[in-house]
């Protein structure tokens, strides 16, 4: 297990670096001079050029800046906003509540319709299967900004039940104003995720061990418990943990649709505005918080199903 | 955009995509009901006056959050909705785009290179101390501080001193006479912050953190990042005329266009400028407010990038200007809310001025492009031998109204037998498109939209009239026009409003036939209002004076 976990924890590591290299280069080298963008004077001065460019060290070489910036990362300092003037760790910091609630939320809608649904579909078979099949097409058919707009016109503008946007002051408001938000981005994975328990659990139910324990006499419910759910639960777990780590990046577009300031939309606001520093941080915080979510559901899984620890030792 | 005034071109960018990318839905060109003539609607210069108080009011900013509040960095929509109701100038523009003395009580045009001020007495910050003459001289020298990298700086080019001559009193001498100055007191250039407060603040002036210390009839209260910016009443306001009669207004920063029209159809949000253009006809049909549309000084238009080729003879910008019909243009993409537009200068930029009459004679005097004319165009083509090589038109990517200018663009070329290619270009790129003459290399033509601030036409045209080193920022094409050039300067340095005025009219007869920008449009300014709200101006001269204090109940209590 030890080895397992250390295994994982370089992995980590490795990913992390290896992303924070590629974020850090496509950036730099991507076309246009952000000084340009900070002075937006119909006659920018040569002085005033210079000195963007000693502020933000845009004229040193490409190792020094990535290992200027790297050192800073690692202690948490991402630098300054170009745009907002700002430190972007606490343009980030006053954000990320916000996102983190968002994605807590729809990972609960998902993890509870998604897998509810599929287990149903599986269990009940027949017209329920059908029905659920046919459902889930449609939302993993509807994009999430398409979502948003249906969301918006029916459970805001015509029912007025939920606020066309915002992401609302202490805990209940929040809830109320992020539930369209959560429902949108949730729709296209509990599709997902509910396609996926069908079959794991379609599998296990036709699977030898199920026939042999119900030719034992074991009650319905029990063998679906401990035979069934138990056994589909690895594949459903990974395929969820995957989805919901990928929510972190998803929130963007339902962020912005909704108007929710959360780390998603600062992503987009600042990708528009060329506001390198900030989109360098979010890159890398999203996939740090993506390759996060994925080690503890590789860890939880071996948990589970202690084959995984046998076949990563053989 | 960058072109109209000192603006930072990736914000007006996002402004625009914000305003053009819900273009695609409703349909419909927008005559507004009120019995106006189809295709000419209504335009309003200034609501309703307001009859009653306020608590609280919710305003959208279109093009999202401002990126910062300090005055001498307001360059974009959003920064300048907020910071002309917190801060103001000496000189203010009105709604009908006139120019009157604001915090200098007095003007006085010593001789033609200097200006006396006379500072208002009893003006207070919002800290309760006093105004005065330094903190005028501060501000005004902080436009050209490197360090502060002021958008303004260009406004004091003809500027040789700033002094304070009284307590209340400060003498601004000039190199030479500059009758652009004073117009630009009434934009950013003129905005008067507290000395002992911005120097203190230093670098955080104008953040959310540092804030800001001005004069305006609103005082700033919170600046909570990525969620709204509130102002609150500022109680000793020294202007009776200007009193807030609203106690609090939140600024919510919706850049998604049809989430902010949801957000307005909804009654969520109690109004917004610049109300996404794609949505003109569904926010026309509201019963939860009203779509006021002003005149305004915003423009789209294209012109040429380089000194050879066909794009720099007058000729080919001619012949591709009699081959697009702006009143279709203006349905079509502006969705009725604009009129066609035969050069440079808008009309409403000097609708205000004491010598509109000499303008205006001046701009009706000018050619009518907005009917197609082919067959001309055609002669035009076969006087010009273009040849065939194909041409490259520019845009800022992802902005819509500037790929539909290019696409109409490319079109008109081919009906004349051009090919043409559009490039779309990153935000930074496109910034440095405009200074940087080697992004230029390769190119022919460049969409451009955007809005002049303040009530001065010596803001825009000179840039592409004037030799590229003696001020034709813009000048391109190599463009050569000493009658033009000679006009535009004794324009700038005659101080009387009239004579000035006909110097400019002389040098725009000089110069229009040429087209250094083919003029598409007018783009109207779109109010959107909630029933219960009026007063506020619907003109373009919202961007640079206390639109909010005008804002108040329809209903009397």
């Amino acid at each position: 297990m030890v080895v397992f976990v250390a295994r994982r924890l370089v992995a980590l590591v490795l990913t992390l670096a290896v992303s924070s290299v590629l974020i850090y280069g496509a950036l730099a080298v991507a076309p246009g001079d952000p000084a340009t963008l900070l002075v937006g004077g119909s006659k920018p001065s040569p002085e005033v050029l210079a000195q963007i460019r000693a502020q933000y060290h845009l004229d040193d070489p490409f190792l020094s800046q990535y290992g200027r910036w790297l050192s800073g990362a690692v202690t948490g300092d991402f630098g300054e906003s170009m745009v907002f003037r700002d430190s972007v760790g606490h343009l980030i910091g006053s954000r990320v509540a916000n996102t983190l609630l968002l994605v807590g939320y729809a990972a609960v809608l998902i993890l509870v319709i998604g897998v509810g649904l599929g287990i149903l579909a599986a269990l009940r078979g027949g017209r329920t299967s059908t029905a659920v099949t046919v459902g889930t097409s449609v939302a993993m058919g509807a994009p999430a900004f398409v979502m948003s707009i249906l969301l918006i016109w029916v459970f805001a503008t015509q029912l007025s039940w939920f606020p066309v946007y915002g992401s609302g002051e202490g805990l209940l408001d929040k809830l109320h104003h992020l539930t369209l938000p959560a429902v949108a981005l949730a729709c296209t994975y509990v599709a997902y995720v509910s396609r996926i328990t069908r079959a794991a659990v379609t599998a296990e139910l036709r699977s030898e061990h199920v026939d042999t324990a119900r030719s034992r006499g074991i009650p319905y419910w029990t063998l679906v418990r401990r035979h069934v759910l138990l056994n589909a639960s690895a594949p459903i777990l990974a395929v969820s943990g995957v989805t919901v780590a990928g929510l972190v990046a998803g929130t963007a577009v339902a962020e912005r649709a909704f108007g929710v300031n959360g780390v998603g939309s600062l992503l987009i606001d600042s990708a528009s505005k060329q506001d390198l520093a900030v989109v360098q941080a979010i890159a890398l915080v999203m996939v740090a918080a993506f390759v996060v979510i994925n080690t503890l559901v590789d860890l939880v899984n071996a948990v589970l199903d202690p084959r995984l620890l046998a076949e990563e030792r053989s | 955009m960058e072109f109209r005034s000192r603006r930072n071109a990736a914000l007006i960018t996002a402004a625009l995509v914000a305003a053009a990318a819900t273009a695609g839905c409703g349909g419909k060109d927008g005559g507004s009901g009120d019995g106006a003539a189809a295709g000419s609607p209504k335009l309003t210069v200034l609501t309703p006056p307001a009859q009653g108080e306020v608590d609280r009011v919710t305003w959208a900013l279109a093009t999202g959050e401002p990126t910062t509040l300090d005055p001498a960095r307001t360059g974009d929509f959003s920064s300048a909705n907020v910071v002309s109701n917190v801060c103001e100038g000496l000189m203010q523009v009105q709604p009908d785009f006139s120019l009157k003395p604001n915090l200098a009580e007095k003007v006085d045009q010593r001789d033609p290179t200097t200006l006396v001020l006379d500072i208002r007495p009893g003006v207070v910050f919002w800290d309760g101390a006093k105004l005065t003459a330094d903190d005028v001289v501060y501000s005004l020298k902080r436009h050209t501080d490197p360090k502060v990298q002021g958008i303004a700086a260009s406004a004091f080019l003809s500027v040789a001193s700033i002094k304070k001559t009284g307590p209340l009193q400060v003498t601004i001498r000039f190199r030479q006479p500059d009758s652009a100055f004073l117009p630009a007191l009434a934009g950013i250039a003129g905005v008067v912050n507290q000395k002992a407060f911005t120097e203190k603040a230093g670098k955080a002036y104008g953040t959310p953190g540092g804030g800001v210390m001005c004069t305006g009839p609103f005082e700033l209260a919170k600046w909570q990042p990525g969620e709204s910016v509130t102002i609150t009443a500022n109680e000793r306001y020294w202007n009776a005329e200007l009193k807030p009669k609203v106690k609090t207004l939140q600024f919510r920063f919706i850049a998604d266009s049809s989430t902010l029209t949801s957000a307005l159809l909804a009654g969520e949000v109690d109004g917004a400028y610049n109300a996404p253009v794609g949505s003109v006809s569904a926010l026309q049909k509201s019963d939860k407010g009203t779509l006021y549309l002003g005149p305004s000084t915003a423009s789209v238009s294209f012109g040429p990038t380089r000194d050879s080729g066909p794009a720099a003879d007058p000729r080919v910008r001619e012949a591709l200007d009699l081959a697009i019909d702006k009143r279709a243009f203006v349905k079509n993409v502006l969705r009725g809310a604009g009129e066609p537009l035969k050069t440079l200068t808008p009309p409403f930029v000097y609708a205000g001025s004491p010598a509109k009459a000499i303008y205006q004679q001046g701009y009706d005097a000018l050619a009518d492009n907005a009917e197609p004319d082919l067959d001309r165009a055609k002669q035009l083509i076969a006087e010009a031998k273009p040849g065939k090589q194909p041409l490259t038109i520019v845009i800022p990517s992802g902005d819509q109204l500037s790929l539909q200018v290019a696409t109409i663009l490319q079109a008109a070329g081919k009906s004349l037998g051009l090919t043409m290619k559009i490039k779309q270009l990153q935000p930074t790129e496109f910034s440095a498109f405009f200074y940087d003459p080697s992004k230029r290399a390769g190119t022919d033509f460049v969409a451009t939209t955007g809005y002049i601030e303040t009530p001065s036409v010596l803001n825009y045209a000179p840039l592409f009239v004037r030799p590229a080193d003696r001020g034709g920022l813009f000048n391109w094409s190599g463009y050569a026009n000493p009658v033009a050039e000679k006009e535009l300067m004794a324009a700038q340095t005659e101080i009387d409003p009239a004579k000035s005025a006909e110097h400019f009219v002389k040098a725009q007869a000089a110069f229009a036939p040429d087209r250094l920008q083919v003029s598409l449009a007018v783009s109207y300014e779109r109010l959107f209002l909630s029933k219960k709200l009026t007063g506020v101006p619907a003109s373009i001269a919202y961007i640079t004076s206390p639109w909010a204090a005008r804002l108040g109940a329809a209903d009397q209590p």
